[in-house]
């Protein structure tokens, strides 16, 4: 794909507008994690990440701790069994610590997950389909959320993204959760440039842009950076 | 608030070991270069073809052990990849096409294999090789020459003809994507695993 420098400016221009009609906080979360997977079989294959979150807040709300919060911690485990022609069934686990830094503030939230996802390729451009079930165990309160997200990634030179290449992931996720509050639903775009080092390191890091409580009256937008680092043999 | 910042970085780096299978992987590196990065010799050989060629566009690949370059484009409607060693020796002629396509004796060969050696099976891909046998008393310029001109005319009763899939296979010990080879019979002279990208930033 011979993306031209003008076209890659109108798209990203295009994706960071909504920034312009943003004036309510928070205003940025960056979200850095480390991932790592490993494959003992043809079918079985792990994955294990660490991550936080990250917060600036565009006006004061954060009280006399200025405009900058650490929000949360967490870890996670996933089994994915392959099945046959790219389909993928899996399952995880989550802990997350939240306000870590807050010790009278201090929460938790325990994670299930369940996927099932499948990838196509349309010549060597991968189409990901990922639909996931989670259950938010909280100390607050708990939530089942059904999601669906649709991937698409492409590279930045070339027909293929070969080791020392970037590329390009675009992916919208649809996010439908329910709790004993009204049925709330997320939409989250994203576009993300990645690094394909090797088959063992790849970088990838993208903004994506949520509006959370779309359905309600007080849809709320925020925009997350999101960087992981990923590792697998 | 130590503590958690240990687990948090000692987790991942202490979870099980990997079992890794010795097999034979497909692994190439192709990468689009322009028309004045291609050896010349590699373009006056493949000029008959592009008389007649659209959307041409040039590759220099690398296999894992050695560099090759390629040319593809739409040959009278038929899509063609022509691939050359870095000496500019020919490797062969490359047809994208289905299975449809193909010879009834060559599909109902590599149909016959797939069924009697996998329990299940799905075509991505399939392309129709056209190469030559060398002969020691040939220049470079005459073979390739020989191998254009004949495919051109479709005299291919001196060229060999392969079949080269890449497939989703199960059964026979082995699971997931491989590219195999058949000769024009259909018979399997090649298989090997065809290794992808890591799907994590998809899937997690």
């Amino acid at each position: 794909m011979c993306f031209t420098k003008k076209k890659l400016l109108f798209a990203l221009l295009l994706f960071f507008s909504p920034l312009l009609t943003l004036a309510q906080s928070p205003l940025l979360r960056w979200e850095p994690d480390l991932s790592y997977s490993w494959k003992p079989a043809d079918r079985w294959s792990f994955n294990t990440s660490a991550g936080g979150r990250n917060t600036w807040f565009s006006q004061q709300e954060n009280g006399p701790e200025g405009n900058y919060a650490w929000e949360h911690v967490e870890i996670r485990l996933f089994a994915t069994y392959s099945l046959f022609g790219d389909n993928r069934v899996g399952g995880g686990y989550q802990f997350r610590w939240r306000d870590p830094l807050e010790s009278d503030e201090f929460g938790y939230e325990h994670r299930t997950q369940q996927q099932f996802a499948f990838i196509s390729y349309t010549g060597t451009r991968r189409l990901s389909h990922r639909i996931r079930s989670e259950q938010r165990i909280r100390d607050i309160g708990f939530i089942q959320r059904f999601r669906y997200r649709l991937s698409y990634e492409f590279p930045l030179t070339g027909d293929q993204i070969d080791p020392g290449e970037k590329y390009l992931v675009l992916s919208n996720e649809v996010v439908y959760s329910i709790s004993d509050a009204p049925p709330e639903i997320d939409n989250r775009l994203y576009l993300g440039l990645g690094w394909f080092f090797n088959r063992q390191r790849q970088l990838e890091t993208g903004l994506q842009f949520r509006v959370e409580a779309y359905n309600t009256e007080t849809p709320e937008p925020i925009f997350h950076l999101n960087t992981t680092y990923f590792l697998s043999r | 608030m130590i503590q958690i910042s240990k687990l948090f970085l000692l987790l991942p780096t202490l979870l099980v070991t990997t079992l890794c299978l010795a097999q034979d992987k497909k692994r190439e590196y192709e990468k689009r270069i322009a028309r004045n990065e291609i050896p010349e010799q590699v373009l006056s050989d493949v000029e008959p073809l592009l008389k007649d060629a659209d959307k041409v566009r040039y590759y220099k690949e690398y296999d894992g052990t050695q560099i090759s370059y390629e040319v593809k484009f739409l040959w009278k409607g038929r899509p063609l990849s022509v691939e050359f060693y870095e000496d500019g020796h020919i490797m062969d002629i490359e047809e994208l096409l289905s299975l449809s396509d193909i010879s009834r004796s060559a599909r109902s060969g590599i149909t016959k294999t797939l069924e009697n050696r996998f329990s299940r099976y799905r075509i991505e891909r399939l392309q129709r090789q056209y190469s030559a046998e060398e002969d020691e008393d040939e220049d470079e310029d005459e073979y390739n020459e020989e191998v254009i001109e004949e495919f051109m005319e479709d005299d291919t009763d001196d060229l060999i003809i392969r079949y080269e899939m890449i497939a989703q296979l199960k059964g026979d010990g082995i699971f997931g994507p491989y590219e195999l080879l058949f000769d024009k019979n259909g018979n399997l002279v090649n298989q090997r695993k065809v290794e992808r990208r890591s799907a994590d930033n998809v899937l997690y």
